[in-house]
């Protein structure tokens, strides 16, 4: 009967949308995939001449990989998701494979002996550690929905 | 070593490319965008925007069938994986929240499917908007859609389908007569009919189903054998068959749709009496049927199986009332006088149905005192429908006044389309009648619906907007409509708070004392509208209600305490917080 009275200025109820902000969710999850994904390459990469603070520039790299990851997520909606996440994950193993190989060829290492790491050992460590980190990313959610938003 | 890295970096460059071209997938393009795009815009589009409609149909039949077949099966051939179920419940939300949207209103339906993941059931459907835009012309993918139509989860894609394709698709439903899966046999039968020309031909393809292995295909061959009546020479015969059905649901199924075929179904009169003298369903069906195919034949049968009091009964009685109301009504008027409550209420609702004489009036009358409430209220409603048709709202409401050779009720009524505000002409009539209009807009307010004082709440808030159209000139109405706001008729008490609104501060008042009113809607109406607009306009003079809100947080009424909280929370959010309130 209420939704009849059209005398008072009467509007459908709008429906509500989840008000939680983004930021601590999405940084929880992300950094510590990031930082799964980063220990991950280092240790694979440990035996090789790598630069100092390796673990610093791979997250670097990262600041420079993510955001055009999520972008093409974004843009790819119109995929089927599995297809969407699984060529932008390609995309990203061949990209900071070729990013960590440029890194531990030309920044100045600590030590001088042995061998910088073959192109194809720096994509292995990029898919390995990509796979680590997608595969964290359900566990990390459930985490952070379990104990950090309850 | 260098050659090795060159092949490397080539190979690398080859699967990125790969990787590349893969975010593109074959679609073929009209105007520059993609079949998806159209197929998009053709399903998500209002069935009122015809323009936006026809637009994206004139581009899908542009590309043609030849080009978005592949993409259109590729479409209704999408399957849900667990991942990209779980990316979709998991990580769709994080998509609004990017967007910062707090409510619906910061975004169209359109926006908000344009940025979600779709599940395979979303791409179902847009390839589905595909083959209903090209019709006929899709029948290339006939082959296709009848090896989907063996897949448990595709199936009813691939029936909707094939059925937008129609007539090239026949040699598939003649198929599907012999699916195995009972579900589809039927469908196949239904969608055989208007895609087969000759009507002999259609019940020799689907005869066969009256011997179907299940009970439920072979209600469906009955019905749809039945929905044949220009060919009863061999529809009949066929649904004659039936009649001896092992089940009685069949059988139930045959003997009603042989009512279709009239007289032409009397070569069915012996078997059918000779269910009707049986019980159940099957029994109630068969003599409905022997009333409508031979009225006359089959009278004795009637008032045999009425002075046994037989329970199927009833069906014969309404095909009676429909085919001889005349022979019905004594019949319906004595069973009125049943002391069986279920009896009276029976033939009260075939009673209705009976065309109105002197002798229904007092009937009617009569049962208005029934011992049953609920039947005496539906006499006293049906007595009150035939008041108003008699009594026309300008019998209704002499000597209103008017304007531009129209009355006051009929401006009330002139609106714009879609049934909201008044039209400006109206709004320039009723401000011309300005204090003129405010005693016939009373009346119009107090109304209740005569002879038995039904509520009339159409007219009471026409009225309402009537006052509220007059502005500040319905203030000489302030006191009436006050005493109005006691009534025992919540829909007037409703209509005169309403009422006070156009009257601007004056209404506050009104709405206080609604907050405390006998009825909830009342109460409710009054806290929406404090939390609205219109109580924004008076910030003030709304914070004074708020006690009254908090007590109204135990209202009985569930809407009330709600719209309570919703007002509180919207005139003082500090206090509605302090009142326990989220």
């Amino acid at each position: 009967m209420i939704v009849i009275l059209s005398a008072v200025s009467v509007q459908a109820d709008p429906i509500a949308l989840p008000e939680k902000p983004i930021t601590p969710e999405i940084s929880f999850v992300i950094g510590f995939a990031i930082l799964l994904e980063v220990i991950c390459i280092w240790w694979i990469l440990r035996r090789s001449r790598k630069p100092r603070f390796l673990i610093l520039w791979l997250i670097g790299m990262h600041l420079l990989t993510y955001p055009p990851f999520l972008g093409l997520l974004w843009m790819l909606h119109d995929m089927r998701p599995v297809y969407a996440v699984a060529v932008g994950e390609g995309l990203v193993v061949i990209i900071e494979g070729v990013l960590i190989y440029l890194i531990c060829r030309f920044i100045p290492s600590a030590k001088t002996e042995g061998a910088t790491p073959s192109i194809i050992k720096c994509l292995l460590a990029s898919l390995l550690g990509n796979i680590v980190s997608a595969a964290a990313f359900p566990a990390l959610l459930a985490v952070y929905e379990r104990f950090v938003s309850a | 070593m260098r050659a090795k890295q060159k092949f490397i970096f080539i190979t690398l460059a080859v699967v990125a490319g790969i990787l590349v071209m893969a975010m593109f997938p074959c679609d073929p393009r009209y105007q520059g965008r993609t079949l998806t795009i159209w197929l998009r815009q053709y399903n998500d589009t209002p069935l009122d925007e015809t323009q936006r409609l026809q637009e994206a149909q004139s581009a899908i039949r542009a590309i043609g069938a030849k080009a978005a077949l592949p993409r259109l099966l590729k479409l209704v051939e999408s399957t849900d994986d667990p991942v990209s179920l779980w990316l979709i419940d998991k990580t769709g939300k994080f998509r609004i929240r990017f967007l910062g949207w707090k409510t619906s209103d910061n975004f169209s339906l359109e926006d908000y499917d344009r940025i979600q993941w779709h599940t395979a059931e979303d791409f179902q459907q847009l390839g589905i908007a595909g083959f209903e835009t090209l019709g006929t012309n899709a029948g290339a993918a006939n082959e296709e859609l009848e090896k989907l139509l063996q897949k448990k989860d595709h199936t009813f894609t691939a029936e909707r389908c094939l059925e937008y394709i129609g007539k090239p698709a026949e040699p598939v439903f003649c198929r599907a007569l012999t699916n195995q899966d009972p579900a589809i046999r039927q469908w196949a039968m239904d969608k055989l009919a208007p895609v087969t020309d000759d009507v002999i031909v259609y019940l020799n393809r689907i005869k066969d189903r009256l011997k179907d292995s299940s009970a439920a295909v072979r209600i469906q061959a009955v019905d749809d054998i039945g929905l044949q009546t220009e060919a009863p020479e061999l529809a009949v015969p066929l649904i004659c068959s039936a009649l001896n059905d092992p089940s009685s649901d069949v059988c139930s199924h045959a003997a009603g749709v042989l009512a279709g075929f009239g007289t032409n179904a009397l070569v069915a009169f012996p078997i059918l009496t000779n269910l009707a003298s049986g019980q159940g369903n099957v029994a109630s069906t068969a003599l409905s049927t022997l009333v409508i195919i031979a009225p006359g034949a089959t009278w004795p049968i009637l008032t045999n199986d009425l002075a046994q009091r037989k329970p199927e009964i009833q069906g014969a009685l309404k095909a009676l009332t429909d085919v001889l109301p005349g022979k019905a009504l004594p019949i319906l008027l004595a069973r009125l006088q049943s002391p069986s409550e279920a009896t009276r209420r029976e033939a009260f609702g075939l009673l209705r149905h009976c065309p109105m004489t002197g002798q229904m009036d007092t009937v009617m009358q009569t049962l208005t005192t029934d011992p049953d409430p609920d039947l005496a209220l539906v006499a006293k409603r049906y007595l009150t429908d035939q008041y108003e048709t008699n009594h026309p709202d300008m019998l209704l409401f002499p000597d209103e006044p008017g304007w531009k050779g129209k009355r006051l009720g009929e401006w009330l009524d002139t609106r714009l389309e879609g049934g909201g505000d008044f039209t400006p002409a109206a709004k320039e009539a009723i401000d011309h009648l300005g204090t003129n209009a405010i005693p016939a807009l009373l009346k119009r307010i107090a109304f209740t619906r005569p002879p038995y004082c039904f509520g009339a709440i159409q007219i009471n808030l026409d009225a309402a907007n009537g006052f509220i159209a007059l502005g500040e000139k319905a203030g000489p109405a302030l006191p009436e409509l006050q005493v109005l706001m006691n009534s025992t008729h919540e829909e007037v008490a409703l209509a005169a708070m309403i009422a006070s609104c156009g009257t601007g501060s004056n209404a506050m008042p009104f709405l206080f004392r609604g907050l405390t009113n006998n009825f909830p809607h009342v109460r409710n109406c009054a806290a929406d509208t404090l939390a609205s607009g219109f109580g924004k306009g008076f910030p003030e003079l709304r914070r004074q209600t708020m006690p009254i809100l908090i007590s109204l947080l135990g209202d009985p009424d569930e809407d009330v305490r709600g719209s309570a909280t919703n007002a509180l929370r919207e005139i003082d959010p500090m206090a509605a917080a302090r009142a326990g309130i989220k």
